[in-house]
């Protein structure tokens, strides 16, 4: 970061620098002006917009829109389909989800896809492209509310993604049209508004303290320790966990409603996608209300079940429904626990607990936070918008990387601001095992071209944690001899058997000559990097010989779409939002035209009542001379009165005499 | 259907150990179409990202030698049907080649493209 820095030297006043920050079920955007981060609002006026997106027979609608509209277009509303971001479709968390969701979803090409119907045709979109409109619809809010086409993009991606999860992120950006975006994990964001608004405040800023953060969005939840001096902020260890949170309180509270309603009051509400999805909105409200209060009602009654069904009232109680999610709870201490093993850092340093993400609302999950502390009790702090800290850093982090606009406090601030982040998950590449396992510097074999990845064992290079950017060489010697190509596969995770994690890419290095000495294998130097943003893994596998050195590099990018697939959805995104427009232009006038119709007779009306008054006035005074301005005025009452018949967009224009 | 491979190994021409990835720039040539036979200095590297490629083209060629053998006994029928089958395959071996060697090209072009901006940024060094 600080190399970056130097290089933005000037300032460009055409640069606005935002912030994106994708949830699981909101969006939000963020615009750097006058060197603070402003969220902006959608055209309702809401700081979030909901992830849904609704396909129909007229546009397609975005945000708050599309989930008002979800009830009566249930199958054509596709939300939260991050979740399915870089997941196959056979993956048991893509299964779960398609089980649940209430609009199709098929598998093409092994990945599930959203099926709509839109504008009389079925379309078929993959999850990124329904991201990318999302995307692209806050890249237009914020491009009208900053007044700028010029654009520096940091966007979110939840701590614990996958190297698919991000790659996916990214496309999702460059099919929205938003080039090489800054991807920003989530607690490295929220840690840089925390303290980007902290050193403000010299009380909060003192000394070097470690902190527990946690971030509990509504499908993804992570703990991370960090320690801050003086704006340094520095990641020890992250725990994260990508398929639980907020949603998943509501999954067990419907859940329980259901069994509820069956055995204790005889309902059976059946399996409809459209009642079920009715009332996890119910639920939601209750979960919420309980936040505050120590029992809520869950309203039954919008449910759209048959008149005849006999609703009972029923109320939850807090302490319920903290049983009801006590395995969450226990998920999310174990996440905490894990992060401070982790980091080595033992309980009694840290001082603070900062929650950020809506579900850190509901006590018990504070409170199971707390717990996991035994002795020592740290302070919790809830920043005052938890829910929005993520896109502020966002924005921070955006405008500290650009050329935007800053003033001198805020680019003092910034200048001193720096935030180290940390890779999420191990790297590891496959090796044969050396039989001589006994011997501390024991070289494994790297596979000739063509071997079966289950001959090889993972042999991690990178622990997960270490602070990124970083790079990390390892010998490794040739399998047999006369082996004079090597095969290197390089995975992300740490499982043994290489199928469990999330193959990075493969390639061979050729050429590899024969050792002059006897029964000595060939050595190969593989390097492994990967860059500062969580976005690119670079490998480098080079041998050295008489003949000179032999190098190759290649940069990974597991499950990047095709160019021509990007390049087409970009297209597609690019038609559905003219279409919109236009669409949106036509209501717009459909609308003023019929609003004029309904005033018309009044307005009529009221032009006749004028011309009388203009008449009798010029009767009254007919015997005498009326100065000119006394003339100019009566025109113009009568201009004013017939301006209001005219339909919407004409106007009046006088002649010169 | 077939799919194509996103990534293509080449060898480096004059250089047969410098092997090259190149990301396909676009889709491959639609079915049916007619291609004019190109010039490119690519070579396929036989290595197991280019397994796919290689098998499929191969897998076609036997389908070829199988069509060889298939005896018309001076039937017209069976030789026309034969003729069309064995034009059909020819068309979707050159749509192969085409795609990757589009592929080589794409990245010929890049590379051109490359080294005048890299060019570029020396005589910006300079001054």
């Amino acid at each position: 970061m600080q190399g970056e820095r130097e290089e933005r030297e000037t300032v460009d006043k055409n640069v606005v620098a935002i912030g994106i920050d994708i949830g699981t079920r909101y969006c939000r955007v963020a615009v750097w002006q006058n060197s603070h981060p402003v969220i902006v609002p959608d055209e309702e006026g809401n700081r979030a917009m909901h992830n849904y997106v609704s396909f129909g027979s007229d546009a397609r609608l975005i945000g708050s829109g599309a989930k008002a509209r979800q009830a009566v277009n249930t199958r054509n509303t596709a939300y939260g389909v991050k979740r399915l971001l870089g997941r196959n479709y056979r993956d048991p968390h893509s299964q779960e989800f398609i089980k649940m969701a209430p609009f199709t979803l098929i598998s093409k090409g092994g990945y599930p896809h959203v099926q709509v119907e839109h504008l009389g045709k079925q379309e078929v979109f993959a999850p990124e492209e329904i991201i990318a409109m999302q995307l692209s619809k806050l890249k237009n809010m914020a491009q009208t509310f900053a007044q700028s086409d010029n654009l520096r993009v940091a966007v979110s991606i939840p701590a614990g993604f996958s190297a698919l999860q991000r790659q996916a992120i990214s496309d999702a950006c460059e099919i929205a049209g938003l080039p090489d975006p800054l991807l920003i994990h989530e607690p490295a964001a929220a840690a840089m508004y925390y303290t980007f608004y902290s050193t403000e405040n010299p009380q909060t800023s003192a000394g070097e303290k470690t902190i527990l953060l946690v971030d509990i969005g509504a499908g993804t939840t992570s703990a991370t320790v960090m320690s801050i001096d003086d704006g340094v902020v520095e990641t020890l260890a992250v725990a994260s966990n990508v398929q639980l949170g907020g949603d998943d309180l509501d999954h067990l509270l419907v859940k329980y409603v259901v069994a509820e309603l069956k055995t204790t009051h005889g309902v059976d509400i059946g399996g409809e996608a459209s009642v079920l999805s009715r009332l996890s909105s119910a639920c939601e409200r209750a979960k919420r209300a309980l936040s505050s209060a120590q029992t809520a009602p869950v309203n039954l009654e919008g449910l759209g079940l048959s008149e005849r069904v006999q609703l009972p009232y029923l109320v939850i109680k807090r302490d319920q429904f903290d049983a009801l999610c006590s395995e969450l709870y226990a998920a999310i201490s174990k996440l905490v626990r894990d992060a401070m093993t982790q980091s080595g850092v033992r309980k009694t340093d840290i001082r603070e607990v900062l929650l950020i993400g809506g579900a850190t609302r509901t006590p018990g999950v504070a409170a199971s936070i707390l717990n996991s502390f035994e002795d020592s009790s740290p302070t919790l702090v809830k920043v005052r918008n938890l829910d929005e800290a993520v896109v502020y850093g966002l924005t921070i982090y955006s405008a500290a990387l650009s050329k935007a606009e800053k003033s001198a406090e805020a680019q003092k601030v910034l200048d001193e601001m720096v935030v180290v982040d940390v890779i999420h998950h191990p790297i590891s590449i496959a090796v044969i095992p050396n039989p001589d396992s006994s011997s501390e510097d024991a070289i494994d074999y790297l596979p000739p071209d063509g071997a079966s990845p289950h001959e090889c064992v993972l042999k991690t290079i990178m622990e997960r944690n270490r602070v990124s950017p970083t790079r990390e060489c390892r010998v490794f010697s040739t399998a047999i001899d006369d082996q004079t190509t090597v095969h290197i596969q390089i995975y992300e995770g740490a499982d043994d058997d290489p199928d469990n994690n999330i193959s990075l890419g493969y390639f061979e290095l050729h050429g590899i000559p024969k050792s002059p000495f006897l029964g000595q294998l060939s050595k190969v130097e593989v390097c492994v990097e990967a860059d500062g943003r969580g976005r690119t893994v670079f490998a480098t596998a080079s041998h050295n010989s008489e003949q000179g050195n032999a190098t190759r590099t290649v940069s990974l990018h597991p499950g990047k779409l095709a160019h021509d697939t990007k390049r087409e959805m970009s297209r597609r995104v690019e038609m559905f939002d003219k279409h919109d427009r236009i669409h949106e232009a036509q209501t717009l006038r459909r609308n003023n035209l019929e609003g004029y119709c309904y005033n018309a007779p009044g307005s009529i009306e009221e032009l006749k009542r004028g011309v009388d008054r203009c008449l009798r006035r010029l009767d009254d005074t007919g015997l005498m001379p009326l100065s000119d301005e006394e003339l100019a005025l009566q025109e113009e009452l009568l201009v004013a009165l017939a301006k209001r018949v005219l339909p919407p967009g004409y106007a009046i224009v006088r002649q010169p005499a | 259907g077939f799919t194509f491979p996103k990534t293509i190994e080449f060898l480096q021409p004059g250089a047969p150990d410098i092997h090259i990835f190149v990301e396909a720039q676009r889709p491959p040539p639609p079915e049916g179409g007619e291609l004019a036979p190109m010039e490119s200095d690519g070579k396929l590297a036989y290595t197991s990202r280019n397994y796919t490629l290689h098998a499929y083209v191969e897998a076609l060629s036997k389908l070829l030698m199988e069509l060889d053998g298939v005896d018309s006994r001076g039937s017209p029928d069976v030789r026309n049907r034969r003729r069309g089958v064995v034009k059909e395959i020819e068309q979707e071996v050159q749509r192969v080649e085409a795609y990757w060697k589009n592929t080589w090209q794409d990245y010929v072009e890049a590379q051109k493209g490359e080294k005048q901006v890299e060019e570029a940024v020396q005589t910006d060094d300079d001054m």
